[in-house]
């Protein structure tokens, strides 16, 4: 069986792509839901999972220093590149990248490589389908490792379920936990607003699309913030070849029912409705 | 000719893998003396870097011909380096189909990147 | 005194923040360290004096004297190098430019080529402030790098805004590292409370003090609030939701720039910021 992925991203952040994920959810059957936005996980408030397993994360390797045999000789903090060795040998957690250069050049053995616990992978279940998602301890890095991993675990679920599709609620940015999102994903759907930086964004995740093989679509939310740069983004999208498939108005209701911790498309299936949402999940799926 | 497959499970008859660098199996078959060899892909839980890990077991294993679901475009690069030459499986379900599908000629050669390592164009 | 402007969640107004402070007070430096999506330079219009390529260094083994021991493959921590009998070959776009290969090697045969990852940009913004904003690469995985270069360059400057990038990665951690005072910008809807509570907790494992603006006050309800008081965080400003507001940052305008009342308003909070920041350094 061949399993589907769906990934909403954003490029610029809080333009709604929670939101949007959150929104489809009700909409489509035999799903997994993948929330991969590991430094903002935010889908598990609209949904209300029950978590049915959790495990720890273990990110790469990191340096321990032992300071009873460091003889304070420097080879480590010259040959750092990351900087993250003060002159007192204090290791800065955040900035290790675990490449093991100090341990390799310590003449003591005084520096060891070792495992860290840098998150928490939840196995869940919620009312339309099981859903994974993770927390990562902030500030620590290697969150491309727990996005492909949050996949990864998704994609079992689906398979063991007989499951056909992951909606996956992908990252903010351009970066390695947005590569991490997308990477051989069938569809891509960006959340993007009528504003300059909108624009400015998205022009900078179609960069990052461009190399990808699957569909792209673009969703413009709160459109009626500005017409003009609406038009401009449809502009945009089309000399990228991607067609903006739905345009969500902005409506204190929507803020409303995300306050209400509700399912926008559920608690505002008028407005939804009439923004052309039930074409737009068919023009997707 | 050692041929290398992706497969989600250890026989011949196992359905084949849709991704390379973290397919659960690697098969070996050997053309010559139709000996046939599985190893647990160690890449398949990599922080990072799985295509290339993926490779390395390769080259390790001495394979000559890779049949894959599909390469990113730096582990088909170094595939190219290493002047192994990488097919598609394509709508061949299990090794055994897709060594005889090879045999006959059926095959594609991947030539063109897939959509599996965007790290950069 | 370096000022982080930090949010968690995107789009809460972080940007709206550090600008419209910044175009209040010329003296300051405003530098952008969201090099993935980095949009500062919409609203202030700099204009650019100097630009600089930012390079990382990545392994190319000289095959002369390579004799493919396998010590380098061994050691590197990315498997960012595959090793053969003949042929040893580094992976560039996985390498993390650690440098490890060139010291295992006993034959000296790896050496370094540089490639480019971004761009940073330093020149005056169109409200007089001095500005510096880096631009990484699509298809790059980390703008560490280039975050830390934009630092270095205005590294004695006597005041700081650093726009930060949203969320807790390690670009973020790059951007508020040595920050004197965080600026946490909120919303108050339920996502902006949970992004609130990461920032929170990040800057407190980093010991950097912090206080609370809430932006788009008036949407949405009172949990970040009861959280700050739970948290004992203190609310330095409110900025209550403006479709004036809204319509001017989609034009790519200053908030300061629409009305006295704006002007005024962000003049309180930089008053406040004064205030807090006396008072930390104070004790």
């Amino acid at each position: 069986m061949t399993i589907k992925e769906i990934v909403i991203i954003s490029g610029k952040g809080g333009t709604g792509k929670t939101t949007l994920t959150a929104s489809l959810v009700p909409y489509l059957e035999n799903i997994v839901i993948a929330d991969c936005d590991v430094d903002a996980p935010d889908l598990h408030i609209l949904l209300d999972p029950e978590i049915r397993s959790r495990e720890n994360f273990v990110g790469l390797k990191k340096a321990v220093v032992d300071l009873s045999a460091c003889t304070h000789c420097m080879a480590c903090v010259d040959s750092c590149k990351f900087d993250a060795i003060s002159d007192s040998i204090i290791i800065n957690g955040m900035k290790c990248e675990g490449c093991g250069v100090c341990e390799y050049v310590c003449p003591s053995e005084a520096i060891a490589m070792k495992d860290t616990v840098v998150g928490t992978v939840f196995h869940a279940d919620t009312t339309y389908g099981p859903m994974v998602h993770a927390r990562l301890i902030p500030g620590e890095e290697t969150s491309g490792k727990l996005v492909s991993l949050v996949r990864n675990e998704a994609k079992k679920e689906a398979e063991i379920k007989g499951l056909g599709t992951i909606l996956i609620d992908g990252s903010p940015g351009i970066g390695c936990n947005v590569i991490s999102s997308i990477t051989g994903a069938e569809k891509v759907i960006i959340v993007t607003e009528p504003t300059m930086s909108g624009l400015h964004d998205l022009s900078r995740v179609f960069d990052i699309t461009d190399r990808f093989s699957g569909k792209v679509f673009v969703v413009i939310n709160k459109f009626n913030l500005s017409r003009e740069m609406s038009i401009k983004i449809e502009q945009e999208s089309k000399k990228r070849g991607s067609e903006v498939l739905l345009k969500i108005p902005f409506d204190k209701r929507m803020v409303k029912a995300i306050t209400d911790k509700k399912i926008p498309s559920l608690a505002e299936k008028e407005l939804f409705s009439e923004a052309g949402f039930e074409e737009f999940v068919k023009r997707i799926t | 000719m050692k041929l290398a497959l992706c497969s989600t499970g250890q026989e011949f008859t196992s359905t084949l893998d849709e991704r390379f660098g973290r397919t659960n199996y690697f098969i070996f078959y050997n053309t010559e003396s139709s000996e046939m060899d599985v190893v647990e892909n160690s890449a398949r839980e990599a922080a990072g870097g799985a295509g290339g890990l993926a490779v390395q077991q390769l080259v390790d294993n001495g394979v000559e011909i890779l049949i894959a679901p599909e390469v990113g475009p730096q582990a088909l690069d170094a595939l190219n380096r290493f002047n192994i030459p990488a097919f598609k499986q394509g709508i061949f379900k299990t090794a055994e189909r897709a060594i005889a599908a090879w045999g006959n000629g059926e095959l594609i050669e991947i030539e063109k990147p897939g959509n599996k390592g965007l790290h950069k164009a | 005194m370096k000022i982080a402007v930090l949010s968690g969640k995107g789009g809460t107004g972080k940007t709206t923040v550090s600008n419209n402070l910044a175009a209040l007070m010329t003296e300051a430096t405003i530098i952008d360290c969201d090099v993935e999506e980095p949009n500062s330079f919409i609203f202030l219009k700099p204009t650019v004096e100097k630009e600089e390529d930012i390079c990382v260094e990545y392994p190319v083994v000289d095959d002369l004297r390579c004799k493919h021991c396998k010590k380098c493959a061994a050691f590197c921590h990315y498997n960012a190098i595959i090793a053969g009998t003949l042929l040893t070959l580094p992976m560039k776009e996985i390498c993390h430019d650690c440098g490890g290969c060139a010291i295992v090697c006993p034959e000296s045969a790896i050496e370094y080529q540089t490639r480019t990852i971004g761009r940073i940009f330093s020149g005056r913004a169109v409200t007089g402030n001095k500005m510096v904003y880096g631009v990484l690469n699509p298809g790059e995985l980390s703008g560490v790098r280039i975050i830390n270069q934009v630092k270095k360059i205005v590294q004695n400057d006597p005041i700081v805004i650093v726009d930060s990038p949203p969320g807790t990665s390690c670009s973020t951690v790059a951007a508020v590292e040595g920050c004197d005072f965080a600026i946490i910008v909120t919303e108050p809807t339920p996502f902006g409370v949970s992004d609130m509570k990461m920032v929170v907790e990040m800057l407190r494992s980093m010991s950097i003090p912090m206080a609370v603006v809430i932006n788009k006050a008036g949407l949405g309800d009172d949990e970040v609030y009861k959280y700050c008081h739970d948290e004992k965080l203190e609310i330095i400003g409110e900025i209550s939701f403006d479709k004036t507001i809204a319509e001017a940052y989609a034009k790519g305008e200053l908030a300061v720039d629409v009305s006295e009342e704006k002007r005024i308003s962000f003049t309180q909070l930089w008053g406040a910021i004064h205030g807090i920041i006396e008072v930390t350094y104070d004790h």
